[in-house]
């Protein structure tokens, strides 16, 4: 329950797409922030929880606005959903499928990662969170800040602190 | 939670756009570091929390702890840590009571509804129900790979009952003795197992392999009481991958594997017994040197199972158990073929009898070879008085050209005669050799020819190509790092 709380926060009013659309479809459309349609069938688009609950609610009937993907980053996040459609069916060439997916550079990756968070898309929000976590791995904490942008609001004190509750990780 | 102060955050970079710049530079240089890439500098800062908190939820245990320092918003973030590793390298740093406590502690204090990944390192003994106690709550949230490394242990440590883990993919057992309880219910995910210094017996590795359908590669090291393997992998669909290593005890492996593509075994010479002649993509048969010759018949059976591998990588135990020599009562050469055959390597072995007529009688037998490595080792062909009076004419009207081979080269190359025997005579078969490599010695202090002597040489093997357009190259064992590499090495 914690962890899906925390989750929601790129909470984008989706009331008005709701209001579009009553009727129930095989095709849906989905419109990216760049005003480009992409057709795809509702068996690849629900792999997205948040079209999956616009569906069930009957309100995919009309082109659903997804004003938070770019067309670039919608076309590869179709692409995975394709792939996954029928999990059972070749393990091992979807392995390989999504390490060539995930081989891409961190402007990309990002991309993905807001587009997977918003459409709640788990397999590939986790898939490019690992690869973006392999990446990191051996960083300092002051290498991580910088990559991230992530100010250091602690004073030294607490920070001191954090260290001495947890001493063993932080020796080398 | 941690959403209003990440907006704090951002309005109070603004007026210091100008340090920012020099900051997203530094950080976008950072980023190609990482990922060897150049990447959008704008993009990279604006992560939000909560994707950040998932992204660091992947990092190992030790290091999500440490970057609880970056901001009193990822304090926590380790709480929901998957990988929680507390391996090898880890339990070097930490006396006995102090690592289990850590390790303790982490699992008390998790509120993460998966974890992913978990390696133990440490003794065990007397410690079982702390591992059983976490091992379970690893099962209730859904553990994927698990590595228990007990070798420090004073006694094989036993584990049965709660290796019964239904989630698993990944398993990787040191020292442990594995008890199958009869009734196994978990395990049907199982893809990988690893296990080291691991008892087992035939009945065991018959039950994982009737339970674990999903079953990708078996890895066997040092398990010494295993004296027959049977792979009875025949309702398997993925299993690819099976390696044996330094398992002293074993005496036979029965393979019933229609997928198997790629053997990797180290060890005495033994019985192989396929129930097909497989499609093999990789085959490394490291075996030492045997005392006796019948093991050859070993090698013999094998061989005609290998017909359609496409890399072979073995030591000269096995090229000698192949040599011509008496069979069903007159001299002869075995008959045999490798079709596919595409790179061979091969390393010899100080003790073993195989000189370059029984290099040379293989060669013959793989028409599409196109990579040849040698590894001479400190390996000198002790050819004796059958290779003057008698081989060494056969070999001079060899009737075979190789005309695949397009790369080969020579290890350890010392300028010895036989060696240089060796060179002319391939040099002269392979008439589209492209690339002929040869690199000295590791043990490279010693002066392997006098410098005012290397024109001589050089002139020498260059006059030995059938091919002018082969390209003839010596390296220093150091510098050996050229993009042709085999693709198994010798230790699997």
């Amino acid at each position: 329950a914690i962890q899906s709380s925390r989750f929601s926060c790129v909470g984008f009013p989706l009331a008005y797409i709701f209001l579009a659309c009553k009727k129930k479809s095989m095709a849906l459309k989905l419109k990216s922030s760049d005003n480009k349609i992409f057709e795809v069938e509702e068996l690849v688009a629900v792999q997205s929880e948040t079209i999956k609950s616009l569906v069930e609610d009957g309100c995919a009937n009309n082109v659903i606005p997804l004003p938070n993907v770019d067309s670039k980053t919608l076309e590869l996040v179709l692409d995975w959903c394709k792939n996954h459609v029928d999990v059972k069916l070749d393990e091992e060439k979807l392995k390989e499928y999504e390490d060539k997916f995930i081989e891409v550079d961190l402007a990309v990756l990002y991309d993905l990662l807001m587009a997977a968070n918003y459409l709640n898309i788990k397999d590939l929000l986790n898939r490019a969170s690992q690869k973006v976590a392999d990446m990191l791995k051996g960083k300092k904490p002051e290498q991580i800040r910088e990559t991230f942008n992530i100010v250091n609001d602690f004073s030294p004190e607490e920070e001191e602190e954090i260290r001495k509750e947890n001493l063993w990780a932080f020796e080398e | 939670m941690a959403a209003p102060k990440r907006e704090n955050q951002t309005v109070s970079q603004s007026p210091q756009k100008r340090i920012k710049k020099v900051h997203n530079q530094h950080q976008n240089n950072l980023i190609s570091h990482i990922d060897g890439v150049s990447s959008n500098p704008n993009r990279s800062g604006n992560l939000p929390d909560d994707i950040l908190d998932r992204i660091f939820s992947f990092l190992p245990i030790k290091q999500a702890v440490e970057i609880g320092v970056l901001s009193p918003r990822f304090k926590k973030s380790w709480l929901f840590n998957r990988k929680i590793l507390f391996d090898r390298e880890f339990s070097r740093h930490h006396d006995r009571e102090e690592y289990i406590h850590i390790v303790n502690h982490v699992f008390n204090s998790h509120v993460g509804s998966r974890i992913q990944s978990l390696s133990l390192c440490f003794d065990p003994t007397a410690k079982e129900h702390m591992i059983e106690r976490w091992l379970k709550i690893c099962a209730e949230k859904g553990i994927e790979e698990l590595d228990l490394d007990f070798f420090q242990g004073r006694d094989v440590f036993k584990i049965s009952q709660f290796l019964d883990i239904k989630s698993l993919t990944t398993l990787k057992l040191v020292y442990c003795e594995v008890d199958l309880p009869p009734q196994l219910t978990g395990l049907s995910f199982l893809t990988t197992l690893i296990l080291k210094r691991v008892d087992l017996n035939t009945e065991t590795m018959e039950t994982l392999f009737f339970h674990c359908l999903l079953l990708e590669t078996v890895d066997l090291w040092q398990c010494c009481n295993i004296q027959r393997l049977k792979v009875c992998a025949r309702s398997l669909k993925r299993f690819k991958v099976l390696k044996v290593r330094h398992c002293t005890e074993i005496l036979s492996i029965d393979i019933d594997a229609p997928t198997l593509r790629s053997i990797y075994y180290i060890g005495n010479v033994v019985k192989f017994q396929f129930a097909e002649v497989l499609h093999l993509d990789e085959v490394l048969l490291n075996f030492s040197p045997s005392r006796c010759f019948a093991k050859a018949s070993l090698v013999e059976n094998l061989v005609s199972d290998l017909s359609y591998a496409n890399v072979l990588t073995t030591t000269s135990a096995f090229l000698e158990g192949l040599t011509t020599r008496i069979r069903d009562g007159a001299f002869r050469d075995l008959q045999f073929r490798l079709w596919n055959l595409k790179e061979f390597q091969l390393f010899m072995e100080g003790t073993s009898y195989c000189n370059l007529f029984d290099i040379a009688s293989f060669l013959k037998n793989c028409p599409s070879l196109e990579k040849l490595f040698l590894d001479l080792n400190d390996f000198s062909f002790d050819c004796g008085f059958y290779w003057e009076l008698h081989q060494k004419q056969l070999l001079q009207y060899f009737p075979h050209f190789f005309t695949s081979l397009k790369f080969i080269k020579v290890k350890g190359f010392k300028f010895q005669k036989h060696e240089l025997e060796l060179v002319r005579f391939l040099l002269g078969k392979a008439v589209f050799l492209e690339t002929l490599v040869l690199v000295t010695p590791r043990t490279g202090r010693i002066r392997i020819y006098e410098p005012a002597d290397a024109i001589n040489y050089k002139r020498l093997i260059f006059s030995w190509r059938a091919s002018p357009k082969t390209n003839i190259v010596l390296l220093d064992h150091y510098h050996d790092k050229g993009p042709v590499q085999p693709k198994v090495s010798q230790f699997g």
